[in-house]
């Protein structure tokens, strides 16, 4: 465990915090942000504290919770290029979803809840259900299986949101566009919030087996010789990563190459302790989100771009790059 | 003490059947575990180890019921190492080594004195102090099966069950390598292993376990299994049966001609 790592992957984790929120297209004064505290509100205060800080918060745990399920499944299915959507979570999640905006009688509000997230995580649990299930053997996971599980799993729900599509109204196909196309712009904390049920639980689920992951990298039979409970981590990080990915596409949608792309990053960094890996992916992941997002809205403004056109387009090279210099492992 | 009662276990869709009425292994033994490809000895290594749960019958560790331990308490005791050896990450050898306390650990499995003392130990019993910091890819075959040989040994198990981890070795690493096996056993350590070569079981085991087809042919002193009756029955003529000139073990060579057994 290398403890000088994370504590400089957490300096630049903040770094990005403390800066991005300050870049936009509004020009925003510190005399007008602190003022806010003592009651002068102005329309930068509001757009500092109500739109680019939840915005800021929303992309370093969005993409932080990608790039961590991302470390996490990798090392699980032993398999460095499985992602949080490789399984079908982003096909599963985005069903879900649809079927929320585009049937009116499903749409409901429970607190900081609304009827897209919950069946947005439905969907999710239920295709990383189906595909485990599917996958499981005496001996451990089949990985082919598992690949080919997911996807199948994720045409079924194609077939699903395309059944949806045809019967939806033009206004629901908006939404849902929007949703696909991936974003972190949020106003107010309330959203934020309601995603903190969903998401600490499933930090905690992944976090807690960071150790046993590095004996899973061994192969199943040589972790339960070295004593790890392999089915029960098995369970919890599937619980964990689907349970924290369906919270995250919920809100954000499904923002590629983040969860694929950071974890080999880091592992090229920090090497193959997967107790620095995932506090490591964690941070790298929501910092790259959080500049990717600033890019998106500041490099053609006042347009703002969808933010997963920029991960698109700044992981995939990336992806090459890695494919070509062959570092997997 | 490790005792099998019993044991039955099938594979879905598979007429194959191992059925051993008793197995133990005791501290302080080298049991080798032979027969063809095909005739179980995997298997019952991984009923024994707990990895595989059989059919029916009796898995005890020191009078306890094996498949009511907890993975860490059965880790302390039995250290196990699979055929296959592989690894996702390319690790340094003292990191799998390392690994090996994890029974002895909690939370983020940090390591005191005492652990490092134990991975230290491991390492020289292995003969890889030279090679600890060495990445798994840049080892021999050799050096890896002792690499995770030292990462079992560093569980401190009073049971050792190996299954074929000198199959990729040159003969003289199978030669260490089955002297470090008898040098465990002085150290009181159980040590069940399962091999293709009957000579080395013959000559480095205590007691031999012969399975063919899932059933137990012989059991006990290699004098006792490796007698011409069951040689002939499982090898046929093929084989001469000789003794080795040291210690009048049993050992087999190919034959000539089918005429000698």
């Amino acid at each position: 465990m290398k403890i000088k790592a994370i504590i400089l992957f957490s300096m630049f984790f903040l770094a990005v915090a403390a800066i991005t929120p300050w870049i936009g297209s509004e020009t925003i004064r510190a005399e007008e942000v602190w003022n806010f505290f003592l009651g002068t509100h102005s329309p930068q205060s509001d757009i500092f504290w109500f739109q680019r800080i939840p915005r800021v918060l929303l992309a370093l745990l969005a993409g932080g919770t990608l790039a961590l399920v991302g470390a996490c499944f990798q090392v699980l299915f032993r398999n460095p290029l499985v992602e949080p959507y490789t399984l079908g979570v982003s096909g599963g999640s985005a069903l879900g979803a649809f079927l929320a905006i585009s049937i009116p009688s499903l749409w409901h509000v429970w607190g900081p809840f609304s009827s897209v997230q919950l069946l947005a995580v439905a969907g999710a649990s239920a295709s990383l259900g189906l595909i485990y299930s599917l996958s499981r053997r005496q001996q451990g996971i089949s990985i082919y299986t598992l690949l080919l599980a997911g996807i199948t799993v994720s045409i079924i729900c194609g077939g699903g949101i395309l059944r949806l599509t045809y019967i939806s109204s033009p206004n629901a196909l908006v939404v849902f566009q929007r949703w696909m196309m991936g974003g972190v712009d949020i106003v107010g904390y309330k959203e934020l919030m309601a995603l903190l049920p969903l998401l600490l639980p499933g930090f905690f689920l992944l976090l807690i087996h960071a150790n046993d992951l590095n004996h899973i990298a061994l192969g199943e039979e040589m972790a339960l010789g070295h004593g790890v409970p392999v089915k029960k981590v098995q369970r919890n990080i599937f619980i964990g990563g689907g349970l924290a990915t369906a919270a995250v596409v919920s809100l954000v949608g499904p923002i590629g190459f983040i969860g694929l792309i950071i974890p080999h990053s880091v592992r090229r960094l920090v090497g193959f302790d997967q107790r620095t890996v995932l506090p490591c992916s964690f941070l790298l992941g929501g910092a790259v989100l959080t500049v990717c997002d600033c890019v998106a809205r500041t490099v053609l403004a006042p347009t703002e771009l969808p933010v997963g056109i920029i991960t698109a387009i700044i992981g995939g090279p990336l992806f090459i790059y890695l494919l070509v210099s062959r570092q997997w492992k | 003490m490790l005792e099998l009662r019993n044991i039955i276990h099938r594979f879905p869709e598979s007429s194959w059947e191992l059925n051993i009425d008793r197995f133990s292994v005791s501290p302080g033994e080298v049991q080798g575990i032979i027969g063809p490809n095909g005739s179980g000895k995997s298997t019952l290594l991984r009923i024994s180890a707990g990895i595989l749960d059989p059919l029916a019958g009796d898995v005890t560790l020191s009078g306890n019921e094996l498949k009511k331990l907890k993975r860490p308490i059965i880790a302390r005791q039995i250290g196990y190492l699979p055929q296959e050896l592989s690894s996702e990450y390319d690790f340094s050898v003292e990191e799998l080594v390392r690994m090996g306390r994890y029974p002895h650990t909690k939370g983020l499995g940090i390591l005191n004195s005492t652990d490092i003392a134990i991975v230290q130990q491991s390492l020289a019993f292995t003969g890889l102090e030279n090679l600890k910091k060495r990445r798994l890819s840049q080892l021999s075959g050799g050096e890896k099966k002792r690499a995770f040989l030292a990462s079992v040994l560093s569980q401190k198990p009073e049971i050792l069950l190996l299954d074929e981890p000198a199959s990729a070795l040159d003969l003289h690493r199978q030669v260490h390598f089955f002297r470090l096996l008898r040098k465990l056993a002085k150290g009181k350590i159980g040590v069940a292993v399962v091999t293709h070569d009957i000579n080395f079981a013959s000559l480095f085991c205590d007691k031999l376990l012969l399975l063919e087809e899932g059933l137990c042919l012989a059991q006990g002193p290699p004098e006792k299994v490796l007698s011409r009756g069951v040689i002939q029955k499982i090898y046929g003529k093929d084989v001469f049966l000789g003794k080795h000139p040291e210690t009048g073990r049993p050992t087999l060579l190919p034959a000539l001609t089918d005429k000698k057994t």
